[in-house]
């Protein structure tokens, strides 16, 4: 059946419908040309530039609880946490490869992996490159921790918990500094539970989340701790309509699809 | 003779001391900094953990030093700031490190021409 258009095409000779092997394999090279291109682009794009514009800088999360790579896209933290850790890389737009430092030593610590953050304030990350000549720089800021949220699910900040005897949740911590600004930096966090009741604690990999099960009756403080401070969650488990507990082979979704074994592993497992 | 001994004495002094064909730097600010901050020729304020980006002229009597004569900042105390070279000559990237007064040595090819006075104030809260 003729199409539309064919009468517009020009009459091509049998032999040339067939594609030679080295066109294939020059198409086949010009795809990966442009898929490297665009996933040069992709990376070139990630992060955020520097004050002088020769290039970007890369926040890097060091470990899973660090809250600054939610999204992902190496955009630096508007601050980060004292005693946490972090990396930030630089790609300059030419030329070699850079090292990031800080001069600012009361604040911030070199380490192998990266940078400890030891107080709080402002420093700049200088880019120098293997003369040591700096190439660039960014402005970041360390702030305390002084608050840390807890969240049953993405969205939804706990005052206080309660839980009927059987239901699992699944507690994520977030550090906040004193004017509400969500602190990026890898911490090292502990958990512990105090008080009436039996509450079982479950460690992910991650170790600002937690996996509770209530396993009885009472009122109790479930206590997340970040280097000397330690924030209380209260959790009351009350008798609830005695939903059996969940079972490690596969569990059951008693509190609104939070706590099965299934979103466990895939909460471990993300970045 | 004796005189003559103290003449050159004092010649010799007087070549060991600041060159007296250079007048001053100029400061060029490139980079966005606090407010606090400040480049003059005679004095330089930097904010604890900040840095900016500047470019340096030398003033001379004379024209007397050239393009490519090699101009170095050094704070006089490391602990209080610190002066990376830029990519380009006589461009430098100067971070303040903690508070404090000290002053900033500035050399041509080596030789020490002044030290401009150096304050490090801390950032506003």
């Amino acid at each position: 059946m003729p199409r539309p258009h064919d009468h517009l095409r020009l009459p091509v000779p049998p032999s040339q419908h067939v594609q030679h092997p080295a066109a294939r394999c020059r198409f086949g090279l010009s795809a990966i040309g442009l898929a490297l291109a665009l996933l040069s682009s992709a990376c070139i794009e990630s992060g955020e530039p520097g004050a002088l514009n020769r290039g970007r800088f890369s926040y890097q999360c060091l470990d899973s609880t660090d809250t600054g790579c939610d999204r992902n896209s190496g955009q630096l933290p508007a601050a980060i946490a004292v005693g946490s850790r972090f990396r930030v890389t630089f790609a300059p737009e030419s030329g070699p490869l850079c090292n990031v430092v800080s001069p600012v030593t009361s604040l911030l610590e070199s380490t192998a992996e990266g940078f400890f953050v030891r107080a709080p304030g402002s420093f700049a990350l200088v880019a120098t490159n293997v003369r040591g000549e700096a190439v660039d720089f960014i402005q970041q800021a360390a702030s305390e921790i002084r608050e840390l949220r807890f969240r049953r699910d993405s969205d939804v900040v706990l005052a206080r918990l309660t839980l009927s005897v059987g239901d699992t949740a699944i507690i994520n911590a977030e550090p906040f500094d004193a004017r509400g600004t969500r602190l990026a930096g890898a911490l090292p966090y502990t958990w512990q539970v105090s008080g009436t009741g039996a509450l079982t604690l479950e460690p992910s990999t991650i170790a600002n989340r937690m996996r509770v099960v209530a396993r009885s009756v009472g009122a109790l403080s479930l206590v997340a701790s970040v280097g000397d401070h330690g924030f209380t969650l209260p959790v009351d488990i009350v008798a609830g309509t005695a939903p059996p507990l969940p079972s490690l082979d596969g569990g059951s979704e008693l509190d609104g699809g939070l706590g099965t074994d299934a979103s466990l592993q895939t909460d471990a497992g993300a970045p | 003779m004796r005189g003559t001994a103290l003449l050159a004495l004092l010649l010799l002094a007087g070549a060991c001391a600041d060159d007296p064909r250079y007048v001053r730097l100029d400061f060029e600010v490139q980079s966005t900094a606090p407010a606090q901050t400040e480049l003059r020729s005679d004095s330089v304020r930097l904010v604890a953990g900040f840095a900016v980006k500047v470019r340096a002229r030398i003033r001379s009597r004379d024209e007397h030093f050239e393009r490519d004569d090699l101009l170095t900042l050094r704070p006089d105390d490391p602990a209080l700031a610190v002066v990376y070279p830029g990519e380009e000559r006589r461009e430098f990237v100067l971070v303040g490190v903690a508070a404090g007064s000290s002053c900033l040595q500035v050399e041509i090819e080596g030789e020490p021409m002044e030290c401009i006075a150096l304050t490090v104030v801390p950032a506003l809260k």
